[in-house]
């Protein structure tokens, strides 16, 4: 066939090298009695003390706790942004902790979604919706066809926004497009930092209901939130205060 | 490499308004914009921050939607709506950039060959890019290992790969220093010679001086001409 060019993705997988191929459904992310220090010029921070968790897959857990509490160390470890000082880290069964930088980016790009705040930033403003999630898909090694990504929107109320562009979107409808990213092509986990944080109520509610519904079909979500309404979809809690696991 | 006969077309816009809702309030980003720029033209589009620039060029890439007034691509790319448009036809510098994280700074510049399936045709073209702007050296590093002003000249390399047809930018030299400003426009004025319709809006009066062509926008309104 004709492929249509640029904004829309070809139908065909992207199959060359730069994109990561095969995908590993081990179902775990765990961290086992991690350490991260913070060193500045006059003292060093310990952001994380001896914290192990494990993070189920089909389920939504919830890392609460107050500022500087370790929340966005623990979540940055978890996508593999930062090493541990000590402890061990895995990611899908696949310990990550030692791996060198290219491995390590390898198998995030396999396994793992990273949500930030700001819903604009999770997105590349020259792509339609389809195309996101089809880019998303061929990094992560696992071509979705349009066909795929249309199903996707139309799970999360987006169908009528596949070819819009994220300046077309409300804030809401980026966050749940990002999301769909974020799952696409079945990675272990899907890591994100204050969801909801800059939407109003009805919008959090979309995503959230969107996490929970992904969340059953096997991935992994875990979000650092002081918000209620994403605690109330939790399945499981993190607790953290001043680098250490609290009961 | 192969010498590909690129598309010609510009396009012209009539009468576009833009309004956004800020609380209770109607901004009036574009009041009534009438604009055209042919194929072979380099257009400098001049302004206040917060004139209407940026919106304007969300409009022609098919971003947002005007509230009146009509925008037409000329030539081939006639009758398409912009968001139907691919990166050969319409390449954009957005001011986020948006370069893909997990891609090395190489990749991100083959990007839009990646999305039509014309990798290996295109790899010459952008070994070129990456050494008239300098990022030989930084091709297999990530977004995160290269400066703001690096990545800004990887996000210009991939507007410039396909040859575009129109070729949009914002604010593409705000993080250069003299010399790598001055070799994205000499890039810039090359894409024009060659057929590209270039129209970027700057606050780089050096830019202006490379121009066919100033535009000045003012709180939504375009005139011909650098600003007074």
């Amino acid at each position: 066939m004709t492929a249509p060019e640029g904004f829309h993705l070809e139908s065909d997988p992207l199959d060359d090298p730069v994109f990561a191929t095969g995908a590993d459904t081990s179902p775990a992310a765990v961290c086992r009695s991690v350490v991260k220090t913070y060193r500045t010029a006059t003292e060093s921070v310990t952001a994380l003390d001896d914290v192990t968790v494990a993070i189920p897959r089909a389920q939504v857990t919830v890392v609460v706790g107050p500022s500087g509490s370790g929340k966005s160390s623990l979540l940055r470890l978890l996508a593999c942004i930062d090493s541990p000082d000590a402890g061990q880290v895995f990611i899908a069964g696949q310990r990550v902790d030692r791996l060198r930088a290219r491995a390590r980016r390898s198998l995030r790009q396999r396994q793992v979604a990273y949500l930030f705040q700001r819903p604009g930033e999770n997105l590349l403003p020259y792509l339609d919706a389809v195309a996101q999630i089809r880019l998303a898909a061929a990094l992560r090694g696992a071509p979705a066809t349009e066909d795929d990504a249309l199903d996707l929107l139309g799970r999360l109320g987006l169908r009528e926004r596949a070819d819009h562009h994220p300046a077309q979107l409300s804030g809401g409808e980026q966050q749940r497009l990002a999301v769909a990213c974020g799952v696409v092509g079945n990675p272990a986990l899907v890591v994100a930092d204050e969801p909801t944080a800059e939407l109003d109520t009805a919008a959090a509610e979309r995503v959230l209901v969107a996490m929970e519904d992904l969340a059953a079909a096997g991935v992994g979500f875990v979000i650092s939130s002081h918000d209620p309404r994403v605690m109330a979809i939790a399945d499981g809690f993190v607790r953290l205060d001043h680098g250490r696991l609290v009961a | 490499m192969t010498e590909r006969v690129q598309p010609a077309g510009g396009f012209a816009a009539t009468g576009l308004v833009k309004r956004f809702s800020r609380g209770a309030e109607t901004v009036t980003a574009l009041a009534g914009v009438d604009l055209r720029v042919d194929a072979g033209e380099f257009v400098a589009l001049v302004g206040p921050s917060g004139s209407g620039k940026s919106t304007l060029l969300a409009l022609l890439c098919g971003w947002e939607t005007a509230d009146e007034g009509r925008l037409d691509y000329l030539g081939p790319l006639a009758d398409r709506p912009p968001v139907g448009l691919g990166w050969r036809d319409l390449a954009l510098v957005p001011q986020a950039l948006g370069l893909v994280a997990d891609l090395s700074l190489a990749d991100n510049v083959l990007l839009p060959a990646r999305l039509r399936g014309t990798v290996a045709a295109e790899e010459p073209r952008a070994r070129t890019l990456l050494t008239d702007f300098g990022l030989d050296h930084l091709a297999d590093r990530y977004p995160h290992q290269a400066s703001l002003g690096e990545q800004q000249r990887v996000a210009v390399a991939r507007a410039l790969l396909l040859r575009p047809a129109v070729l949009l930018a914002d604010e593409p030299t705000a993080h250069q220093d003299r010399g790598h400003a001055d070799r994205l426009l000499d890039a810039v004025t090359e894409a024009a010679r060659e057929g590209s319709a270039v129209l970027i809006a700057t606050h780089d009066e050096i830019a202006w001086g490379r121009a066919d062509r100033v535009l000045s926008m003012r709180d939504g309104h375009l005139t011909d001409g650098p600003p007074a």
